[in-house]
């Protein structure tokens, strides 16, 4: 039932035979790899492409590039960093760890994995191929709302728009793919209760992109048509709504930004009890935690619409339940604190970017709760308030969770040790390139810049600069961290099976590096 | 895998109240008695189900909002035989033709497990014929309305420009849905007829395919409340 | 500035008591009060000099104008908002303390050289209700105000004076519906300072034309909507951000007590130049609100005496050419460049020589009155003929007809536009 491409191919040159053993190959490990790989190179093209925005809004008036391409530049940072960074590497995770968590040979639907990964180097081909298209790449932010994107959207829109259906058919069967693992591949004794919690909110996690997914899939297909066979879904001189684009795209929205921080959540829960020597704190207060985030994101879609003219009882609806969301995060940040709480810490890479994650994720759920009170919303909306809330949710939230998991479990995968004293000096300066970065936004925003604006007046002048240069150093510092994966893959000093001493979990039980074909027979756990 | 599922079936119960719940879920892995294929249908359906409600809510919210009259849909997809027009008969005639399917489609899953091979393929013959009589009703109702009252994506000589879109957008997406079912039926039919199942004696496909089949239905059910009867 | 806020918290009180509004239970407004004399307080001014001083040091120039946080604003609301936004940061800031600090004392305390041996422990229901319980109760103590505030936010009723904005790319239109007075507002920061040729004025990217003007210590409605795609009107003193919707109409209202110049932008997305649409509002006493609309009549009569006047005569070359250049570089040089080339295929060149197969302005004179007049529906290119006078929309044809080296000869009068319209 379980295919793998182990069976020895004919005799072939060694490049094709290394090409179609990448291509063509079903197992877990492997497809882990590959997203990613993908994911850190697109994490580097959409980085670079802030840079390049970055650069021109270091002082006021234009200097490097036009209006137009600006606008270019951050409609494909947004869509590249969402569907192409954060989204494949959670997967990638995923696929390394899931079945190696719960004692699993592989995913429950190899073929499809291998099928779900080769779609999106196409996806995003046809989205970058834009940018060289006449008209130009997507100018209309990664909201794509309607009719900026409809009616003025230039005619790589198309593109844009197929792109996104390719990366949702990937995104759904990746979620079916794991869902069906976790129901069906668990070990005898890996109660849904017992399992860890990476694995409990990537299952939470598949569930929210089975039910986000289509909706962006169908409202991207009405745009689609409006744009070529005459509907006017989203067009208000044929009778059209252009709201009815934002209420489906948010409905989609919303769960998408905790598809994108869930997988984080478990990632944190995973590294601080192995640092701290100690069991998790409330382990079942976090998976009921996580569910309730997954529950009320799909009815909170309304508070990025507050300006759009709600009725009053919708803003109060959206206001209220928006605010609750604060209380099962909130379970979640006191959690990982009281795992701290009267342990044994020693701080290594993966323990830092855990600790990085939690302050300033909680940064980020503060100036959220702000965000949700609808009168004060009113004044940050659309401002670099909100540019800098969810940059302090998301690079905390999506990448450090990500850079901390492959820390953590680097040694597993390659069998090497990294470089500890590279691993925290690529901590420390991500940490302050990080701040230096976004935490002016948050002054510019209250002082009143608007977001997506390619000059600016005279007063943000400063912080600007600030800001620009804290981008600077927070992208250079990335290619630090591919140095170290790079050497960590080519040697190093030999990592124990256990790699952590008080690492617990089945995937430490197998040997360092982890072994093509995990678990042969299943492991009992108790 | 799979080598398991026979001798936790005979333990296999319903969960009764909450108690058999929580059991359930504090189980291992056998918590969900359902083979991956199957998980896999109902998860693609509920997937599904995401797209057919965006859809549907944008369709309502368009008609609620807009301020021209919207066509009478019982005038517009009337159909006289000769004599006055009939309002709905061809939908109603559709609609009776796909819910029957649903019913040869349940019989055949029934023969399935009871490892009749001529008699499941054949229900599946039958339930996929039922599925192209109503795919080509539809082409017909398509042809009708395009040629013969000139509705259009964008406008129609009606009402409402987005009577069109809605209307096409949606149909067109559930005759896709029944066209693929058709096609996959079919596919199943042969297999099951050549006997590809024998060996392992397991016809769960059948079922499976039942799944989708019993889904596409249920939409057209809520299809025809939203669109052709309000 | 505290006296202020205390005095018309005070106003608000008694508002509500005497209105008796089912929903504000007294309770609920001592409550609000408490809050607001709390917060107005600790959000002294005094304050935030210290907090951001450090920063000050380093970055002189930096948000000078607007301070570095939300600003109070003129309005009752505005100070409302940013009442509750003090509320909230200094709550955050509060929790913040309280888990950071948590954290910090057991990463200090508790690390392995100092606390070798790690605790067992993994749960406590106590803790674990009493931290969900807690939470949920400040959430319920920051909705209550929000919801006041909300409420009076959203009540548009009783307005003395309505003006309805209309949004186009890039620029807004103001009409007083009362009074039959409309007119565009455009950026009038020149493409110079934009492009760094010459220094940057103190208002850059935030001066107008025609800044809307609206009276103080009178309820004005505003009515927002949208000729082509969204935007979203903005004055952060007023606390009013509305998007503007085409096809649709929103509602939003402001009370302003102090007269002056106020300034804000465009806050949605809304194609190439959005970042170059400001709003200016300059907010007059009651009388010489009204001298400046009985003004605005006046100027409408002249302006329509002087369109005929134009039109009865024959204009020249040399009259039309430098209006046309005005025009032009006002309204049109941002998409076509103010040397004709335009920006690829979405704004074309103007310039004969640079796309002799596609220039509109060397080919006949009734396509290009036709385009500039009416636009291009679903481009950016828009209708000019309402925008513009008989007299503008003929100089900026004369002119691009022949700058640039296109150089046809062509004088188009104002008498053609006019039968044109």
């Amino acid at each position: 039932m379980i295919a793998h491409a182990e069976t020895t191919p004919p005799a072939r040159h060694p490049l094709v035979s290394f090409i179609l053993r990448w291509v063509l190959t079903t197992n877990h490990k492997e497809i882990g790899t590959l997203y990613l790989c993908l994911s850190f190179t697109l994490f580097l093209i959409a980085g670079a492409m802030a840079m390049i925005f970055r650069a021109e809004l270091a002082q006021p008036g234009l200097q490097f590039i036009t209006a137009d391409f600006y606008n270019q530049m951050l409609t494909l940072h947004g869509l590249i960093m969402v569907f192409g960074a954060v989204m494949p590497a959670f997967v990638g995770l995923a696929n390394w760890m899931i079945p190696m968590m719960i004692g699993a040979p592989d995913m429950a639907l190899p073929r499809l994995n291998n099928f779900s990964f080769w779609i999106l180097p196409f996806a995003f081909f046809l989205l970058l191929s834009s940018l060289f298209m006449e008209g130009g790449a997507p100018n209309f932010g990664w909201t794509l709302y309607a009719p900026l994107s409809t009616t003025y959207g230039p005619p790589s829109t198309d593109f844009l728009i197929f792109g996104i259906h390719l990366m949702g058919i990937s995104s759904i069967l990746g979620a079916i793919n794991i869902i069906v693992t976790i129901f069906n591949l668990r070990a005898p004794g890996m109660t849904l209760m017992k399992m860890p919690l990476f694995v409990w909110t990537w299952l939470v996690t598949a569930f929210l992109l089975i039910m986000a997914m289509p909706v962006l899939a169908g409202v991207v297909t009405m745009m689609l048509t409006d744009r070529h066979f005459g509907t006017s879904f989203f067009e208000a001189s044929g009778g059209g709504d252009p709201l009815i684009f934002q209420h489906v795209f948010w409905f989609f929205g919303h769960p998408e930004v905790y598809i994108m921080i869930l997988p984080g959540f478990g990632i944190a829960s995973q590294i601080i009890p192995t640092f701290a020597r100690k069991p998790l704190f409330g382990y079942a207060s976090m998976v009921y935690a996580t569910v309730a985030i997954a529950g009320l994101s799909f009815v909170v879609w309304g508070h990025h619409m507050f300006a759009t003219g709600m009725p009053l009882a919708a803003e109060l609806f959206f206001m209220y339940a928006t605010m609750l969301i604060a209380v099962p995060t909130g379970v979640k940040v006191f959690n990982w604190v009281a795992t701290m709480w009267r342990g044994s810490m020693t701080f290594e890479t993966p323990m830092l970017f855990a600790i990085g994650f939690v302050v300033m994720f909680t940064i980020g759920g503060f100036s959220g709760l702000m965000l949700a009170i609808t009168p004060a919303d009113f004044q940050y909306h659309d401002t670099f308030f909100v540019v800098a809330h969810l940059h302090y949710v998301l690079y905390p939230g999506a990448i450090f969770a990500t850079m901390g998991a492959v820390y953590y479990w680097l040694p597993k995968w390659t069998g090497n040790m990294y470089d500890e004293r590279l691993g925290k000096i690529h901590f420390w300066s991500a940490v302050i390139g990080l701040n230096l970065t976004f935490f002016p936004m948050h002054f510019v925003g209250l002082a009143g810049m608007p977001r997506r604006i390619v000059d600016y007046a005279l007063p943000y002048a400063g912080l600007n600069l600030f800001t620009t240069l804290g981008a600077w150093m927070l992208g250079l510092t990335q290619l630090l961290f591919l140095y170290i994966v790079i050497k960590t893959i080519r040697g190093g000093e030999k990592a124990t099976d256990q790699v952590w001493e008080s690492a617990e979990g089945l995937e430490w039980t197998v040997p360092s590096p982890a072994p093509h074909h995990t678990f042969d027979t299943p492991p009992r756990v108790e | 895998m799979g080598s398991n599922s026979s001798e936790s079936g005979a333990t296999f119960a319903l969960p009764e109240g909450f108690q058999d719940f929580t059991r359930d879920w504090s189980a291992d892995k056998q918590t969900f008695q359902v083979p991956w294929g199957k998980a896999m249908m109902w998860i693609f359906l509920l997937s599904d189900t995401f797209i057919f409600a965006c859809f549907l809510t944008s369709y309502m919210n368009v008609r609620m909002s807009t301020r021209v009259p919207w066509p009478n849909p019982s005038e517009v997809f009337a159909l006289s035989f000769g004599g006055d027009p009939i309002p709905l008969i061809l939908i109603a005639i559709m609609t009776f033709i796909l819910i029957t399917s649903s019913g040869t489609m349940a019989l055949a899953v029934n023969y399935g497990y009871r490892q009749d091979r001529a008699k499941t393929a054949a229900l599946m013959f039958i339930t996929a014929a039922f599925g192209a009589t109503f795919v080509g009703m539809q082409a017909f109702e398509w042809v009708k309305l395009i040629v013969e009252e000139g509705v259009r994506p964008w406008g129609n000589p009606m009402g409402a420009a987005q009577f069109g879109s809605s209307f096409f957008m949606i149909t067109g997406f559930h005759g896709a849905h029944v066209s693929i079912g058709v096609i996959y039926l079919s596919v199943v039919a042969l297999k099951v007829l050549k006997g590809d199942y024998e060996a392992s004696g397991n016809y769960e496909i059948v079922e499976i395919t039942g799944l989708y089949w019993h889904f596409v239905d249920l939409v057209w059910v809520f299809i025809f409340a939203f669109f052709y009867l309000w | 500035m505290d006296a202020e806020q205390t005095e018309w918290d005070r106003e608000k009180v008694q508002a509500a008591v005497c209105s008796d509004a089912g929903l504000m239970t007294s309770q609920i407004v001592i409550l609000k009060t408490l809050v607001a004399r709390g917060m107005s307080s600790l959000a002294g001014n005094r304050r935030k000099g210290w907090l951001i001083a450090p920063v000050w040091w380093i970055f002189p120039n930096g948000a000078s104008a607007q301070g570095w946080d939300m600003r109070a604003g003129v309005t009752e609301m505005s100070q409302q908002v940013q009442m509750l936004h003090h509320v909230s940061l200094w709550i955050c800031t509060g929790v913040g303390i309280v888990v950071f600090g948590a954290m910090f004392y057991t990463i200090f305390a508790h690390r392995r050289s100092k606390h070798p041996e790690p605790a067992t422990f993994h749960e406590n229901t106590k803790i674990e209700v009493l931290w969900t319980l807690i939470p949920t109760l400040i959430l319920v103590g920051m909705a209550v105000p929000a919801t006041l505030t909300l409420r009076d936010i959203e009540d548009n009723s009783d307005a003395d004076l309505t003006v309805l904005i209309t949004g186009s790319q890039w620029k807004w239109h103001y009409q007083y519906t009362e009074a039959d007075i409309g007119f565009y507002s455009n950026m009038t920061t020149p493409l110079e300072q934009i492009n760094n040729i010459e220094p940057k004025g103190e208002n850059y990217l935030m001066e107008v034309d025609n800044p809307l003007v609206i009276p103080t210590n009178l309820k004005v409605r505003f009515l927002m909507s949208s000729d082509d795609v969204i935007h979203s009107w903005w004055v952060p003193d007023f606390a009013v951000k509305q998007d503007a919707i085409p096809g649709f109409i929103n509602e939003a209202w402001t009370r302003v007590d102090v007269p002056g110049i106020y300034r804000g932008q465009c806050t949605e997305l809304c194609g190439m130049n959005h970042a170059f649409m400001p709003i200016v509002v300059e907010v007059l006493p009651e009388d010489e609100f009204l001298a400046w609309i009985e003004d605005q009549r006046i100027a409408n009569e002249l302006a329509g005496d002087a369109a005929v006047a134009a039109r009865s005569r024959e204009w020249t070359m040399a009259e039309l050419m430098p209006m046309g250049e005005d025009v032009f570089l006002t309204h049109c040089a941002t998409c076509h460049q103010p040397d004709g080339a335009g920006q690829g295929i979405k704004y074309p060149a103007l310039a004969a020589a640079l796309d002799p197969a596609r220039v509109i302005s060397t080919g006949p004179i009734e396509a290009h009155l036709d385009r500039v007049m009416n636009g291009l529906s679903e481009t950016e290119m828009q209708a000019w003929a309402p925008q513009l006078s008989d007299v503008e929309l003929a100089a900026v044809i004369t002119y691009e007809r022949n700058a640039w080296g296109n150089n046809t000869g062509d004088i188009v009068q104002p008498l053609t536009v006019y039968e044109a319209r």
